[in-house]
């Protein structure tokens, strides 16, 4: 070489040799010489190095991410660098890993959540329930509810469990171990119930008066409570029921890739 | 997914552009710049010259071709190419191989026009 080297070939080497960092020392230098002497071939051709000539030069030998493209290409065989600038990825051969909330683990640990979730919820709306207040002048006992009171406590419960609560929806919303339907379920369990609890005896308060309210409130908790015990127990079976099918045959079809 | 032009032309050099390589060393050793300059004629067989470098590297460690040394005229010592008994060998074997694949695939796009 006679001539210093142009900054445009300079850098366009520098890129190349950085692009070709994967490939072994030898492979990288004689891919790199090749381009070399071939920049310098297509110089002397040109007899001139104007900008235009030295651009013309590179431009018919292809950006260098091409070059890298094609050196990473190389391998068939193992143990070959894998090519960081392939178009589309080679298909992975290796076992797919399950998506974490597809793992055995998932139908339980969302069950103990809800439970958690729901018991929480329930001791704070149960806590502030004593906004019912009471006052007795002159022997007579007066009860002032206020109507729509149980619904603040219902709110009170429902961002007190909150936490819980994305992470069930998180958990079970990816899952496919449950149909939408299901998952709809797990996720709505939780503010409907608190929701019914705090509802509920708004409305044996107005038919009843306090009577009314106190037994609709303890039914109306039991049944959130019995029903909620109920829906989790089944929608955990369910889950558990389709985690060891996925855990069977799905781990090298990725069958369970679907939705 | 329906592949794009490109991709089809990609996905057809791959299986027979290094014999093609080998085809153009038939008659002698040849410089990298000049098969480059061949192949890249009229952008069927490879896009961009650069990429000639890596399958060349790659034809080298298989034994297909060697490289030589050969003065220039201008310059410093030019790496020529040259193809080795097994590259000449290979070349055989895919042209006996070619001619009956090409006739096949001709045939069986020609069927489903008239069909």
């Amino acid at each position: 070489m006679n001539t210093t080297q142009h900054p445009l070939v300079s850098q366009y080497l520098d890129d190349l040799s950085r692009m070709l960092d994967h490939l072994p020392p030898g492979d990288r230098a004689e891919v790199l010489a090749g381009v070399r002497e071939h920049i310098e071939a297509g110089l002397a051709e040109r007899r001139a190095t104007t900008v235009g000539d030295v651009s013309a030069v590179l431009a018919e030998l292809g950006p260098p991410e091409d070059v890298a493209r094609a050196a990473y290409e190389s391998g068939d065989g193992p143990g070959l660098p894998t090519n960081p600038y392939a178009v589309a990825p080679p298909l992975p051969a290796q076992p797919v890993r399950l998506p974490i909330s597809d793992r055995r683990w998932v139908p339980v640990v969302v069950a103990i959540l809800q439970a958690i979730a729901m018991l929480l919820a329930m001791i704070v709306a149960l806590g502030t329930a004593a906004v019912m207040t009471s006052s007795s002048s002159d022997g007579v006992e007066t009860v002032d509810y206020a109507v729509g009171s149980g619904l603040m406590v219902a709110m009170g419960g429902i961002l007190t469990a909150l936490p819980l609560w994305i992470a069930v929806v998180l958990l079970a919303g990816n899952s496919t171990l449950w149909t939408g339907r299901q998952k709809l379920a797990h996720i709505l369990l939780l503010p409907v119930g608190v929701l019914l609890v705090g509802v509920l005896p708004d409305l044996g308060w107005i038919v009843a008066g306090e009577r009314g309210l106190n037994v609709v409130a303890i039914a109306s908790l039991l049944l959130v409570v019995l029903g909620g015990f109920w829906l989790v127990l089944r929608l955990t079976i369910e889950g558990r029921r389709r985690a060891s099918a996925v855990g069977q045959v799905g781990l090298d079809s990725g069958a369970f890739d679907a939705s | 997914m329906v592949p794009s032009d490109s991709t089809i032309l990609t996905n057809l050099r791959r299986g027979a552009l290094e014999f093609c390589v080998l085809a153009l060393l038939r008659d002698g050793a040849a410089y990298g710049f000049d098969i480059a300059r061949h192949l890249t004629r009229d952008g069927v067989l490879m896009a961009s010259e650069g990429t000639l470098y890596p399958l060349l590297s790659r034809l080298r460690k298989a034994g297909l071709v060697d490289t030589t040394w050969q003065e220039s005229t201008s310059g410093p010592p030019r790496r020529y190419y040259e193809l080795t008994d097994s590259g000449a060998r290979a070349l055989e074997d895919f042209t006996a191989t070619w001619q009956p694949f090409r006739d096949a695939v001709d045939a069986a796009l020609s069927e489903g026009a008239t069909s």
